[in-house]
């Protein structure tokens, strides 16, 4: 047999080839993943491809065209839009009215084809093209309407097979057109082909197509994540990575839960609750995590109990998770979810996990960051306290000193002279050594009990304006002036004791580190239901990179010498505490060299009782 | 011949205790507060020990010290400190007697006499 290939018949080959490849793989994956998008890929994909085959063979004359053959490619056609419509409504959703309508008339269709007398069925063939074209306007329709809400790979998938299902639809029209027969088998041809490839690399894309396809979303997502390690808050830095993958796969959620080996649970960081999922659960992201390996997971359960505890909404259906992991470490898992199997969710998968990935080495430096940093705060506690030992172990010795020689010589003046009237002066000052003495230990103790958040005792209406008078007097001298601006009085609820401390510190500082002759301006007002009160002195003023951790315990300036300037180094962390146990701000301004501000804001009221609103950062859904 | 001793302190108590206990035992006491006191003292009461702290305002016990060496004064020094580095701080300042804080009334009378007799040998 001699066959004459002309341009038109080679265009019908390789359509032909195209579509055994495609059946061939379509029912490959099926077998190997018999979930409902693929069994219908299968099903659509591997009877259009014998169907054509047996059309090659009619062809061909190997075998003759009966009835029965005629019949079976007649089915096979008209099924074909039917089961894209499956298929969309698996992946994107079609009304169960319309798919109802469109299932109707493919029985309506396949009866006719099979129980109609054979001479009535070149009568039947305009109709049948009717609805084969219908539905497939009704495919191509829906398909590039859910192009437009998908991203990436998916999105360009979806494309493909929507202009597939239009060549094709263009295919079986142009067999209908008034044209020469030639004219009309080239049309049909070029279209075949093209439907061919079409549906070729929307659903089996040969593996650098799935890459170059990949390429945009992986990029962005790198390129985002290099900015990630910028993020100072770690819920934020989660948030990112939830974002840039649920950006990447298109997805309306997605979620990072990282491992707690103490505890032995996921914690979902940016969970509306604080979410926690023991490693025994078998939720998809736990089974994920547990396995170490990607899981793709259709058809979740809506559980209400899960939904009261984490807020889920019902909607989601699918999960994708992987695992994210470096060197073995087990850090957590990155899930994304939607409401519908995605068409493609293998390819999905697979970005998932290289999306996974990039977020492992993000959360791991993260991790290794916080550790140093955990350390050095240890070492630097350590420090302050080695100093604070030392510093107070200096301040005692002074008034240790007096007491003890001053004891010496009233004993010695008694032995010598037993006579003698009481040293009434040596006795004065060992009375006054020992309060000094006893204050400092108090202060130390106070210390200690500031870190365990019981400073603040029983409060009563105060009048600051009286409090800040008495405490200027405390601490007048002839080297400093005290401006103090205020209104008659402010009152609020305080525990006195405790703001006659804040202000002894506040004045004693400004005074302590003021220059000779220098003024110490005092401002006090009311604005709404706070108190403002601002201490400000004309002193050698904090150095940048002491304001930071001016408020801590132990801290003292690098400016401050030591040797002129003596002290705990505990009055301003006592300050702060003080100030936040009042419910209150303290904050200060300053400049090396240009004196210092510090500013107080306290409650009026005691805000302990009042009801306390908490609000919460809404995000999205987990499983 | 009676001993001149300077004790320059800014605190107070330890001031006028120390000036009691070594008035009984026969020296002659003058004060100051600080460093710039002490050297206007040493003007007035040419004294034969000082007993010295080192922290203190206007001008400090180094600076003091700084100063007596430039004026070719060479009386012996006790420095009087609650620092850790207290003989560290003596010999900062070129002396070789220290009080370390607390001292008890022995210590200090023990001191003051061997840094007289010390330097009474000296020269």
């Amino acid at each position: 047999m001699l066959v004459s290939l002309t341009a038109s018949d080679f265009l019908r080959y390789i359509s032909w080839l195209v579509f055994f490849l495609i059946g061939f793989w379509s029912i490959i994956r099926a077998i190997r993943r018999p979930i409902p998008v693929n069994i219908n890929a299968g099903l659509l994909f591997g009877g259009l491809a014998a169907a054509i085959a047996l059309g090659a063979l009619v062809q061909f004359e190997l075998i003759t065209a009966n009835a029965l053959i005629q019949s079976f490619i007649a089915t096979v056609l008209i099924a074909t839009p039917f089961m894209l419509v499956r298929l969309m409504d698996d992946v994107i959703g079609v009304p169960s009215r319309l798919r109802r309508i469109f299932t109707g008339a493919f029985v309506f269709s396949v009866a006719l084809i099979w129980l109609a007398p054979p001479e009535m069925i070149m009568a039947l063939a305009v109709p049948l093209m009717l609805v084969l074209l219908i539905t497939l306007g009704y495919v191509v329709f829906i398909g590039l309407r859910a192009v437009r809400r998908t991203h990436g790979i998916t999105q360009r998938r979806l494309i493909a097979v929507s202009l597939g299902s239009l060549f094709l639809g263009l295919n079986f029209a142009a067999g209908q057109l008034p044209l020469t027969p030639e004219d009309a088998r080239s049309l049909v041809d070029l279209f075949g082909v093209a439907a061919g490839i079409s549906y070729y690399i929307g659903f089996v894309p040969p593996h650098w197509l799935r890459q170059l396809w990949q390429g945009p979303e992986l990029r962005a997502f790198l390129v985002s994540s290099a900015s990630l390690p910028q993020i100072k808050d770690n819920s934020e830095l989660y948030q990112a990575i939830e974002r840039g993958a649920a950006a990447a796969l298109g997805a309306p959620y997605a979620s990072i839960g990282l491992w707690n080996e103490t505890n032995q649970v996921l914690v979902f960081p940016t969970a509306e609750a604080p979410g926690e999922l023991t490693i025994s659960s078998d939720l998809p992201v736990v089974q994920a995590f547990r396995m170490q390996k990607p899981l793709f997971v259709r058809n979740v359960t809506y559980d209400p109990d899960l939904d009261a505890k984490f807020r889920l909404r019902s909607r989601i259906r699918v999960v994708l998770a992987a695992p994210i992991s470096i060197g073995g470490e087990r850090l957590g898992v990155l899930c994304v979810y939607g409401p519908r199997v995605s068409l493609f969710a293998d390819d999905d998968l697979n970005l998932l996990k290289l999306l996974a990935d990039q977020a492992a080495v993000v959360i791991e430096s993260r991790q290794l960051n916080e550790q140093t940093a955990r350390l050095r705060a240890r070492e630097e506690s350590a420090r302050l306290k080695e100093d604070f030992l030392s510093a107070a172990a200096h301040d005692l010795k002074t008034p240790l000193t007096t007491l003890i020689v001053q004891a010496q010589l009233s004993e010695r003046r008694a032995i010598r002279n037993p006579a003698a009237p009481p040293d009434l002066i040596g006795l004065r000052r060992l009375v006054s050594e020992s309060e000094r003495l006893r204050t400092m230990v108090l202060e130390l103790l106070d210390g200690a009990r500031a870190e365990q958040d019981q400073l603040v005792g029983q409060r009563e209406l105060v009048d600051l304006v009286d409090c800040v008078r008495a405490a200027v007097a405390r601490h007048e001298s002839a080297q400093h002036t005290f401006v103090v601006e205020a209104p008659e009085q402010l009152m609020g609820m305080y525990d006195p004791g405790r703001i006659a401390q804040l202000l002894d510190n506040l004045t004693e500082n400004a005074v302590k580190y003021s220059p000779e002759g220098g003024v110490i301006t005092i401002r006090l007002w009311q604005n709404a239901a706070t108190i403002h009160l601002t201490v400000a002195d004309q002193g050698i003023g904090i150095p940048s990179t002491d304001l930071p951790h001016l408020f801590e315990r132990f801290h003292r300036g690098v400016n401050v010498d030591d040797r002129k300037f003596p002290g705990w180094g505990l009055g301003l962390s006592m300050c702060r505490r003080i100030v936040h146990q009042h419910g209150g701000q303290i904050s200060v301004a300053s400049r090396e060299g240009g004196g210092s501000t510090f500013s107080v804001a306290l409650p009026v009221a005691d805000p302990q009782s009042q009801p306390i609103q908490h609000t919460y950062n809404r995000s999205g859904p987990f499983l | 011949m009676t001993t001149n001793i300077l004790i320059v302190d800014d605190d107070a108590t330890i001031r006028e205790m120390l000036t009691e206990v070594l008035e009984e035992e026969g020296y002659t006491v003058a004060v100051a507060t600080n460093g710039a006191e002490g050297l206007a003292a040493i003007e007035r009461t040419l004294p034969t020990l000082i007993l010295l702290d080192m922290r203190m305002p206007v001008l400090d016990g180094w600076g003091f010290a700084r100063i007596l060496k430039e004026r070719s004064l060479r009386m012996p020094i006790v420095v009087m400190t609650a620092a850790q580095e207290s003989s560290q701080w003596s010999q900062e300042i070129g002396s070789a007697w220290t009080l370390a804080k607390p001292f008890n009334l022995d210590e200090l009378l023990q001191v003051v006499q061997r840094a007289i007799r010390h330097h009474a040998m000296s020269v």
